[in-house]
């Protein structure tokens, strides 16, 4: 506390004098200095013998002491003044009129209900809804919500939107929470702010930075990369994901030759989400012609084995080993077509994605293989069109269930009503809901119509079926696309939300277990019903409501 | 069909009017805030009910309690796991996780009284109120809100009853006939009393021969003996800040003059009682109660009686190693007089939760004898009422230069005066960082500084300074806190036409 010395104050003088003395004690005071009483009075005579013999001055008692320091602090306290500060820091009385209105005093309890841990993974969408809505919240909540940013890097571009300009002042004099007023023309501070941070938090600004300027988030990234750790070099590729750019090349390229394995297979295989890089035009030169078309399609495509040389190993094949196994060819073929772009197969065979997978589909042994090559380069290079021929065209596997996201959601529901299983609804292999499972987008009301349809024959089958199933819990994957109704389901139609209701209604009854998670995800349901309503009706109209209500 | 909270309104419970903050200010800490919200799910509760005196619920606990874990061969043997047959004599078993499935869950019950806030419940927990606690007055505040009824109004079970059969109605302590009053410290107590400050004497002079500088380097317990020598003589409060002297170098930059104004505090309180009766009545009893036994003059002439409604202001305290001291401020509506209730209490005992921040209580306080009164009591004989949430009174906040000048007043009258009110107007917070001896770490220092260039330092660790920045960045801040000479402690801050205990920010930490 620097700004509070008592040697400033009022009679402070006095007791910072006794202090001195206190200090070191009356037994070495006397022996060292007979006259730190302040005002006692000594000669020099009897100043020098103490100094010189090491006789205590009996003047300077224990008793003495403390009862000086009891007149002087007692006198001191009550004569002291308050301290003046040399802060001139005062609020913003310049309070912006434009700023958006506050939320509802609804919608800000039901945040005070999520920051003490009530669906703590509904803020993102909270926050995103007070944005949409062109309303703030409060800024006592600002605090909490950029601590939590700190620490979840998804939350850091909406936590700023959904306040006012006072929150981005409240950002700038905490150092923690730098990220939230990032200037992005100071590099210096940048740089600063970077190397200051752990690495951890550095992984979060460096997501958060690939969003805005990708190229700041190189650059920094290029600043430190050789002190880095490997495990943390892993993570930063592993950001660079997002925005990447053929910018980012020359530098994922150089990462090829790093020391560390773990780092060079990241760096490869990220440089394969860029089909004009120098490691993907390198696979075509030496991997290109490995796949061969028969004359007839039905008979499918041959793999010709190539020789696999060092460049490869260095682009990511992995390395064969002694004992070599079929089972580690096809896992080198995979991996090759996994980093060839995709149009390069649709030139080289000069046919359409669907006649290619249809083709695919008669590869006898290397089928898996084609198959896992063909949907992680799908995957990487995101290709819709490759995406729905692979969806269609084979039938479903892991690697290709993952490209639902790529899918639109009339073609999503198309594949999902061509997959009739209603036989296998409680089986864990259920085509459908594995494709579900993998859906993270938004439901819509017609997706949310078409799993409602899937799924409510489940009772009637739990009837046909054993009786001892009733006392089981749900299957895992019913459960897992269960709980991603809470989340996913849209809550802003009153009406599609009671048949979702109605639905858990009827599963409620067959067992405890299912009645637990149909209670939660109802929970969920009416949570985020709330919520959409408070935060899409104007402030005003609300509390209109409300004291209307409480007038009643 | 789901219906938004705000639409339909149609269950209040009776009498239970506190807001949202009033039952998060209860929680012990942000953990035990966000235990109970996890608890406070009604499709969680096996039951829950409710009428006029209480609140109660069951719950299942998870069955935890029911793993072991075996680490020994021999163990493993017995408890019918087979070992390891690869694995070599020599080599120590793994653990081995047995859960006990056939164990029933534990049922875990828990009520409140709603009178007084006293809970019960068949957990292990040592805060009281306990999270299962807490989690139902959560549920009745969401009751409240949402107008949706989920108690049952049934009879009160058997357990219910027999739980409360053994817990005291935790009401004041305070009545006349039977509390201490002026003039019944008796010889032999008188005796006692100075006998222990004799020795506290002795020890000063020692600790000022050897000097602060060595005090500094002793054990943090070294104070604990001469502490508990004054405990033996019925010297409790001087006994606490004999213990407090030992944190004075670590929590002051100027450490050696605030030590040596404590000493010198004691010292002057050792003189003035060797000289206690030649003292005014007033005096004694500011001596009295920095001893530790606070005289009351129960005459009923008395003007240290005074019947008002008080309205809560907010609570404060301390814990020093297995005692807390909680002190309950109180603001009277039509006096305009401040008092504060103090409560001791053990570390593992519950704290008073009777009067909550924003209630009210409309009852007779009797004052201490003091110089400048401020420490007083309930006084049980007279009539008591309660109510959970009150409109505030008109407090008279003011500026830092205002509230300064009140308590060197105050001090001038009673020299031993510890913890002063301050009411607090247009203040705004400012932070510094100071950098902690031998590391690297920064802590932050907050203060209260006012237009007029007036400025408090907060006390250390004040963990709600970056939620009052935020709301002072755009409002000037009313506040009411505690000034102990050296540092202001926060205690509560206007908002919304009422004083909000700035612990209820603990929610959003």
């Amino acid at each position: 506390m620097s700004n509070f010395n008592y040697s400033d104050l009022a009679s402070g003088s006095e007791l910072h004098r006794l202090s001195a003395t206190a200090l070191i004690g009356t037994a070495r005071a006397n022996t060292q200095t007979p006259t730190l009483l302040g005002d006692s009075s000594t000669d020099s005579t009897q100043q020098e013998i103490s100094n010189t013999e090491l006789v205590p001055n009996t003047s300077i008692t224990e008793e003495s002491l403390l009862k000086k320091v009891a007149s002087v602090s007692l006198q001191h306290q009550v004569a002291s003044l308050a301290l003046k500060s040399n802060q001139t820091t005062t609020p913003d009385s310049t309070k912006q009129t434009d700023e958006a209105p506050y939320c509802s005093p609804q919608a800000i309890r039901r945040l005070g209900l999520m920051l003490e841990g009530k669906h703590t993974d509904l803020t993102a969408e909270f926050l995103k809804l007070v944005h949409a809505s062109n309303q703030r919240i409060p800024e006592v909540y600002a605090p909490n919500l950029l601590y939590r940013a700190h620490r979840q890097a998804s939350l850091r571009g909406l936590v700023i939107p959904a306040f006012g300009s006072v929150a981005i002042k409240l950002a700038q004099s905490n150092p923690q929470w730098a990220f939230a007023s990032l200037e992005l023309d100071n590099w210096d501070g940048l740089k600063d702010y970077w190397k200051s941070e752990r690495s951890a938090n550095r992984r979060h600004l460096l997501s958060q930075l690939r969003g805005k300027a990708p190229a700041i988030a190189l650059d920094l990234l290029e600043s430190t990369w050789s002190k880095e750790t490997p495990s943390a070099k892993s993570w930063y590729l592993r950001s660079m994901l997002e925005n990447l750019s053929m910018a980012d090349e020359p530098f994922l390229e150089a990462a090829l030759d790093d020391r560390q394995h773990t780092v060079r297979k990241k760096a490869a295989e990220i440089l394969t989400h860029l089909p004009d890089s120098r490691l993907c035009k390198r696979m075509i030169d030496s991997a290109g012609k490995i796949l061969k078309l028969t004359d007839n399609l039905e008979a499918g495509i041959e793999v010709e084995y190539p020789p696999i040389n060092t460049a490869m190993i260095r682009d990511g094949v992995p390395q064969r080993w002694d004992k070599d196994t079929d089972k580690a060819k096809k896992s080198q073929i995979g991996e090759m077509i996994s980093s060839i772009p995709l149009d390069h197969w649709e030139q080289e065979f000069a046919l359409a994605p669907d006649d290619i997978v249809k083709a695919i589909t008669h590869s006898g042994d290397w089928y898996d293989a084609l198959v896992r090559g063909f949907a992680t380069a799908t995957f990487r290079q995101a290709n819709a069109v490759w995406a729905k021929a692979l969806l269609e065209g084979m039938p479903p596997n892991l690697h290709i269930n993952k490209l639902v996201n790529y899918l639109s959601t009339a073609d999503f529901i198309a594949l999902l009503d061509n997959r009739e299983d209603k036989d296998l609804l409680l089986d864990k292999n259920n085509p459908k809901l594995k494709l579900l499972q993998r859906w993270s987008k938004p439901w819509t009301p017609e997706l949310t119509q078409s799993v409602l349809d899937h799924v409510r024959p489940a009772p009637q089958l739990i009837d046909k079926s054993n009786k001892s199933d009733k006392s089981k819990p749900p299957p895992a994957l019913l459960r897992q696309i269960l709980k991603a109704t809470s989340t996913l389901a849209p809550v802003q139609d009153t009406e599609l939300l009671q048949e979702v209701r109605d639905c858990l209604e009827s599963f409620k009854a067959l067992s405890p277990a299912w009645k637990h998670i149909c209670i939660n995800v109802d929970e969920t349901l009416a949570f985020r019903h709330d919520m959409h309503a408070e935060l899409t009706t104007l402030p005003e109209t609300i509390s209109q409501k409300t004291n209307s209500q409480e007038n009643l | 069909m789901i219906v938004a909270n705000t639409e339909t309104r149609d269950f209040i419970l009776p009498q239970q009017t506190w807001t949202h903050h009033q039952i998060v200010g209860l929680a012990q800490n942000d953990y035990h805030v966000r235990s109970s919200r996890s608890l406070a799910i009604s499709t969680r509760w096996k039951s829950l009910a409710i009428d006029s005196d209480y609140v109660w619920g069951t719950i299942e606990l998870k069955n935890t309690a029911g793993s072991i874990i075996i680490n020994s061969a021999a163990a493993q043997k017995a408890a019918g796991i087979t070992p390891n047959p690869t694995a070599s004599k020599t080599q120590t078993p793994k653990k081995v996780i047995k859960t006990a499935s056939t164990k029933p869950r534990e049922l875990i019950q828990t009520a409140i009284r709603l009178d007084d806030f006293q809970s019960t419940c068949t957990c292990v927990s040592h805060q009281t109120p306990c999270q299962h606690a807490l989690a139902l007055l959560l549920l009745i505040d969401e009751v409240n809100y949402s107008g949706k009824n989920i108690f049952d109004e049934v009879a009160q079970p058997k357990w219910l009853v027999d739980a409360f059969k053994d817990v005291p109605e935790k009401r004041f302590n305070y009545n006349p006939d039977t509390s201490a009053v002026e003039g019944s410290t008796d010889s032999d107590k008188r005796e006692l009393m100075a006998q222990g400050l004799m020795e506290l004497e002795l020890w000063l002079s020692d600790l000022l021969r050897s000097g602060l500088n060595t005090f500094k380097h002793k054990p943090h317990d070294y104070t604990n003996p001469m502490s508990h020598r004054l405990i033996d003589s019925e010297l409790n409060d001087l006994a606490r800040d004999v213990t407090r002297l030992s944190l004075i170098p670590k929590q002051h930059k100027d450490w050696p003059e605030v030590l040596l104004t404590e000493i010198g505090r004691m010292y002057a309180l050792i003189q003035a009682f060797k000289k206690i009766d030649d003292l005014p009545k007033a005096v004694q009893g500011d001596v009295y109660m920095a001893l530790g036994c606070p005289q009351i003059d129960s005459s009923k002439s008395s003007t240290a009686f005074v019947t008002d409604t008080w309205y809560v202001m907010g609570k404060s305290g301390e814990q020093q190693n297995r005692k807390k001291e909680q002190r309950i401020w109180l603001y009277g509506t039509t006096s305009k007089r401040i008092a504060y209730i103090a409560r001791h209490y053990q570390a593992n005992e519950g704290l008073e939760q009777h009067l909550l921040t924003g209630s009210s209580i409309q009852a007779e306080l009797v004052f201490y004898t003091s110089q400048y009164p401020l420490k007083a009591e309930v006084n049980n004989a007279a009539p008591i009422n309660v109510s959970g949430l009150a409109k505030a009174p008109d407090i008279a906040f003011s500026n830092i230069a205002q509230n300064y000048e009140d308590f060197r007043k105050a001090k001038a009258q009673n020299p031993w005066l510890k913890h002063f009110p301050m009411l607090l107007s247009d203040v705004h917070p400012s932070r510094e960082q100071n950098k902690i001896a031998r590391s690297k770490t920064k802590i932050d220092i907050w203060s209260l500084h006012d237009d007029a260039g007036y400025q408090l330092p907060i006390v250390r660790n004040f963990k709600y300074g970056w939620h009052l920045m935020a709301l002072g960045l755009s409002d000037q801040l009313n506040f009411f806190a505690e000034w102990n000479g050296y540092d202001l402690k926060p205690v509560s801050l206007w908002q919304n036409e009422s004083l909000q205990d700035v612990t209820s920010f603990r929610s959003l930490s």
